[in-house]
């Protein structure tokens, strides 16, 4: 079954506690799922996340400390379709905004997805991961710079989802749907300067053939 | 895309976050973020550090303000949350 990409909600706000609240809408359909990541300074650390109430699976959780960053990555099979609420909860208070992207899925893999993370180098930073047939990518990079030019996945010079301040500035970028199997070249861009790299590869729901035992009477 | 509004209130001795509507109009997106960063955000940047030790508490920001609002969600779908669209600043 292919990757069909659901509902987006990206947030860029200050949580001023211990935890922070997003109301995030989950699409519907078969083997759906849901990716957040959320990057901010790395003041506190993350504790745990949630979405409707359900624990998240962590990911990753890269710190970045030339850039005072930290980066975490939660993923849910099958999460409860429509608007509900994901929390994250931080191990102390944040006083600075937070970068949340949140985006859902129908036709993906259960399993949660692989990661690889690459700190800082000179812009354009390239780096590969290993995708199956049928599988999408998220890049995403932080720096010190403005991030003019969109990121290059497989190629394809992507849209970037957004812009937000974390005291850095941070961006993310979607593949396109249906990248080949093998391993895809992921770049990151910012303006001068240097810029993380770090990367997610999710693979499509692997279809179970239906068998039928054929009884001869 | 559309942007969600927040209203931001003191809650118990941190913030606390409303969603009360949703606009596409980036006049409007601007001029609350600028609300936002003239005055809460300047509280925030400038007392971070006293706030993270305890020195401060967020709820001076909220002795003469009762609360603010901010424009920095976007979502694609704003199914099954209620919110109406904002179209004025008057309305919030």
């Amino acid at each position: 079954m292919s990757i069909a990409y659901g509902n987006r909600t990206s947030s860029n706000q200050n949580p001023g506690g211990s935890s922070q609240t997003l109301s995030v809408n989950c699409s519907s359909g078969a083997d759906n799922g849901l990716f957040v990541v959320v990057t901010m300074t790395s003041t506190t650390n993350f504790s745990s996340a949630t979405y409707d109430g359900v624990p998240m699976t962590l990911v990753s959780n890269n710190s970045y400390g030339v850039l005072s960053q930290r980066q975490a990555s939660f993923w849910l099979s099958n999460p409860s379709t429509g608007t509900n609420t994901f929390k994250v909860n931080f191990t102390g208070n944040q006083w600075n905004s937070t970068s949340i992207h949140a985006r859902s899925f129908t036709g993906i893999s259960s399993s949660a997805p692989t990661q690889i993370s690459d700190g800082l180098s000179n812009t354009p930073h390239s780096k590969n991961i290993t995708t199956s047939s049928g599988g999408v990518i998220y890049l995403s990079g932080i720096g010190d710079n403005s991030q003019s030019f969109g990121y290059v996945i497989n190629g394809s010079t992507r849209t970037n989802e957004f812009t937000h301040n974390v005291n850095k500035i941070l961006e993310g970028a979607w593949s396109d749907l249906n990248l080949p199997a093998g391993s895809i070249t992921c770049i990151t861009k910012s303006d001068f300067g240097q810029i993380t790299n770090n990367r997610w590869s999710f693979s499509e729901a692997v279809s179970t053939p239906t068998r039928r035992r054929i009884i001869t009477v | 895309m559309k942007t969600i509004i927040s209203k931001i209130e003191l809650g118990d001795n941190i913030l606390k976050y409303t969603d009360v509507g949703y606009t596409t109009d980036v006049d409007l997106i601007n001029q609350i973020n600028e609300g936002y960063d003239s005055s809460l955000g300047i509280f925030l940047g400038g007392n971070r550090t006293k706030l993270e030790l305890g020195t401060l508490s967020i709820g001076d920001f909220f002795t003469n303000t009762s609360f603010i609002n901010e424009a920095r969600i976007q979502v694609d779908s704003v199914e099954d949350t209620g919110l109406t669209e904002i179209t004025k600043i008057s309305q919030l």
